[in-house]
């Protein structure tokens, strides 16, 4: 399956760490689009089923609970893999994100990236 | 009423006449039975003496009667007699006397005779004295012509007494004459002499038929001299009584007799014998008299000896009592008695002394009464004056204040406690503390009044408790509406003597500082959170910098390196904010699972790995639990292990020894860990504060070892929260020893 590369939707509103998530996945061949919100993420999602959604969760207009919530609405956005790197670590916080189906989550400064791209290879491939 | 009761002399007198009537009761008893007796003695002695002389005199009568019969008998006498009343005759007459003297009084002793015809005259005397005749002679002889024997008794003079024997004579159923024998008494005359030596008023007297009654024909044993007929005539009263001949009856000297009446062989005449009754009853009338002697004198004696009790004893003894009672009302007027110098006497010396000392010592009292009052209502009006002052000072303190007995019942508050918990201050007084303050810990379990209880425990051990938080139940809803609020209580024991006699309680409503606590808290949780994001960035940007080869200078390197390290020591202070933040937030929720402490303690100490072996730290593991089972969330005890683990490895020194236990004593003792080391150890004097937030000991700062110092903070908060407790020993340089006991379950 060369030339058809698999898609990552990146939902992160720092640069900084889009840009790292961006290189870091591109240099393993992956197809990368960065949405600093979760309404632009949802517009992404209509155009294009990505293979898994790196999403963190504190954002600027929508956060990533509710575009979870919205997305997993959509019957066809059911069954993608999403991978949560947010700075939340309270258990709650995971718990709650675990009852919105195939969620993987990391607090990002427990995570080296290297051990994040893994994760991302294993899953989606 | 009781004779207890009865004043003393009424007492004596009524024993006094008890004491006379009962034996005067007995006495006349004897005395009924001694008169019975008597009388019937005298019966006996007066029947005895009579029987004797009755049969004496019925002899002389007889040997009387035997003459007249054979004198009246002779038939060649009743010839002569006959042929004398034919032809009364000189010569037929001396035959008549020849004859009686031939034939009757040859021997002379015959008495004097006569005799009558059928007429009744005298035809032949042989006394020739007057009066002689009919009257002689019993009437029916000539009336009847016939009749028996007759005894007729005729008195002459003083001293004469005369009987007449006097009987017809028949000759073929013919009479024709009267025969009449004339017998000297005097034989008689002296019967009464008989009785004389046998006592002083006994007499025996003759006495004939006359009438109705009986007439004396004896002289008597009192009045030989005086003339007989006027004496013997008198009859005994008409009254007597025979019973058995005996009676009682007035004599002629009108005395009471006793007297017994016989008849005689001629029944005309009788027999008396009489006794005075005085005479008999005299020796009982002495008795009595004496013994009435001996009793009046005992009467005598008795009262007297009543009036003496009475006025040397009563007397005194009731003006005694009339001066208690007077005193006893007050009175200051009142009579004692005469001064003496027996009982009585000191009695009332005594008294008079006690009652001036009394009146004296009452004056003395009443004095001090009112010296004291004074003092005492200086007192009290300074006492007021401080009270004013402390409830001035009670109202105005911002802190509650709860003043509790040595039970923990809960003796004053001020108004600050009754605002803040919504009560009265005067309702709550008697209440017990834990029914009024409702205290929770801060995990929201109710502390019963047991160990733990900051009041009980003030109460229990006499020590203080400084400023613990509490959460409390607001009555009547809190600020917030649920009820609960904050605060902070300090319980300090009363001691007075080295006894603990109640405590004192400062509540503080600590809602605005947990408030400033809580949005303090969550500053830091949102500034972590935002930290995490750059901190992420320069986390994995460090880590590609590091991964680039060749590019950069050995030194370079060296500085990636360091951020590399010094970005992770950022992370962990990071992590450490958050816990304490969630913990102290409460938001931290306990998860328990089965759980394997050792295998826990292993783990953790395996994370560790990398550090022991490069400290070459020698880590020994005893599991000396006997269960293995524990209820409790991993998460946590995982946090308290692994800060206290982290603590001793971190503080070891190169080649240090640390060594961990797990014990515990039963199945339901909690479990404890301790884990000793041989490490910089924590000096004395910052003992009381190795488990405040961001405290870091000296040395550890000295020597240059990383921490936020907040670990044990976040040990010691979490191990509370479920229950526990941790507590440690250590000294400067000695290394440090901590035991963590928690229970098997998750509270």
């Amino acid at each position: 399956m060369k030339g058809l590369k698999k898609f990552i939707l990146i939902v992160e509103d720092d640069s900084f760490l889009s840009d790292i998530y961006q290189n870091q996945l591109k240099q393993e061949g992956f197809e990368t689009e960065v949405s600093t919100d979760g309404k632009s993420a949802l517009k992404v999602l209509e155009k294009k089923r990505p293979n898994l959604i790196v999403l963190d969760m504190i954002m600027p207009g929508m956060n990533g609970f509710d575009f979870l919530e919205i997305m997993r609405k959509e019957k066809k956005n059911d069954d993608i893999p999403v991978f949560i790197l947010t700075n939340l670590g309270q258990d709650e916080d995971k718990k709650r994100c675990r009852e919105l189906r195939e969620c993987s989550y990391f607090v990002k400064t427990e995570i080296s990236i290297d051990d994040v791209v893994r994760k991302i290879k294993e899953q989606v491939s | 009423m009781k004779f207890s009761d009865l004043k003393i002399t009424r007492q004596l007198i009524v024993f006094f006449f008890f004491l006379l009537t009962v034996p005067l009761l007995g006495l006349s008893i004897f005395f009924y039975f001694q008169t019975v007796r008597i009388i019937q003695d005298t019966k006996n002695n007066l029947r005895y003496v009579s029987v004797i002389h009755e049969n004496r005199l019925n002899t002389i009568l007889q040997g009387f009667n035997r003459r007249f019969e054979d004198m009246r008998a002779d038939s060649v006498f009743q010839d002569i007699f006959l042929d004398f009343l034919n032809v009364p005759s000189k010569e037929n007459r001396l035959k008549v006397e020849t004859a009686v003297v031939n034939r009757h009084i040859s021997d002379g002793s015959f008495p004097d005779f006569f005799l009558l015809n059928q007429d009744g005259t005298v035809v032949f005397s042989s006394d020739q004295r007057e009066g002689l005749g009919r009257n002689h002679a019993s009437d029916s002889f000539f009336t009847t012509g016939k009749a028996a024997r007759r005894w007729h008794i005729q008195k002459y003079g003083t001293t004469d007494v005369f009987a007449y024997l006097s009987g017809p004579y028949i000759r073929e159923n013919q009479f024709f004459g009267v025969l009449v024998l004339r017998v000297d008494f005097a034989p008689f005359l002296s019967l009464h002499e008989n009785f004389k030596t046998l006592n002083k008023t006994g007499e025996l007297q003759l006495v004939e038929a006359n009438g109705n009654g009986w007439r004396l024909i004896t002289p008597t044993r009192f009045s030989t001299t005086t003339n007989p007929s006027s004496l013997t005539d008198r009859l005994y009263d008409q009254t007597m009584v025979l019973e058995n001949n005996f009676f009682e009856a007035k004599d002629y000297r009108d005395r009471n007799v006793f007297a017994i009446l016989r008849l005689l062989d001629e029944k005309n005449l009788g027999l008396i014998v009489k006794i005075d009754k005085d005479e008999v009853f005299l020796p009982l009338l002495l008795l009595a008299r004496s013994i009435i002697l001996i009793f009046s004198f005992l009467l005598a004696f008795g009262l007297v000896l009543i009036f003496f009790f009475y006025v040397h004893v009563t007397r005194p003894l009731a003006q005694l009592v009339r001066a208690t009672k007077s005193i006893e009302k007050g009175e200051k007027n009142y009579d004692l008695p005469a001064e003496s110098k027996n009982e009585i006497g000191i009695l009332v010396t005594a008294f008079q002394r006690m009652t001036r000392n009394l009146l004296l010592s009452n004056s003395h009292l009443e004095k001090r009464v009112v010296e004291r009052t004074l003092m005492l209502n200086k007192r009290i009006a300074q006492i007021n004056n401080e009270k004013v002052k402390d409830d001035a000072l009670l109202s105005s303190i911002g802190e509650g204040l709860i003043v509790t007995d040595k039970e923990g019942v809960i003796l004053l508050v001020n108004q600050a406690t009754a605002t803040m918990f919504g009560i009265k201050k005067e309702d709550v007084s008697g209440s017990h503390f834990s029914e009024v303050v409702l205290l929770k810990n801060i995990s929201g379990r109710p502390m019963p009044f047991l160990a733990g209880h900051p009041v009980f425990e003030a109460l229990s051990g006499a020590k203080k408790t400084v400023g613990v938080e509490f959460i409390s139940e607001r009555f009547g809803g809190g600020s917030d509406g649920s009820g609960f609020f904050p605060l902070a209580l300090t319980a300090t024991p009363i001691v007075v003597n080295g006894q603990t006699i109640g405590s004192v309680a400062i509540v503080r409503d600590i809602t605005k500082e947990k408030e400033v606590d809580r949005m303090k808290s969550e500053f830091i949780s949102i500034a972590s959170h935002q930290l995490r994001g750059p901190i992420a960035s320069i986390k994995w940007y460090g880590e590609l910098l590091g991964k680039q080869k060749g590019t950069f200078q050995k030194e370079s390197r060296e500085f990636v390196e360091r951020i590399n390290v010094s970005t992770e020591h950022l992370i962990s202070l990071v992590n450490d904010f958050l816990n304490v933040s969630r913990i102290e937030s409460g938001s931290l929720k306990s998860e328990p699972k089965t759980i394997h402490p050792s295998v826990l303690v292993k783990n953790i100490v395996e994370t560790y790995q990398q550090e022991i072996e490069k400290k070459k730290i020698t880590v020994r593991i005893k599991n000396r639990s006997l269960f293995k089972d524990f209820f409790m969330d991993p998460e946590m005890i995982r946090e308290i292990y692994a800060n206290l683990i982290a603590n001793s490895i971190k503080y070891s020194k190169r080649c240090g020894n640390i060594s961990i236990r797990l014990s515990d004593e039963s199945e339901t003792t909690d479990l404890v860990l301790e884990i000793k080391d041989d490490g910089v150890g924590i000096a004395k004097e910052e003992h009381g504060r190795i488990f405040t937030k961001f405290f870091r000991a000296s040395n550890a700062l000295e020597g240059g070892y990383k921490g936020t110092g907040l670990g044990l903070y976040t040990a010691q908060m979490l191990a509370t929260q479920i229950g526990g407790r941790i507590w440690f020993e250590s000294e400067k340089g000695h290394g440090a020893t901590f035991w963590v006991r928690l229970p098997r379950k998750a509270k």
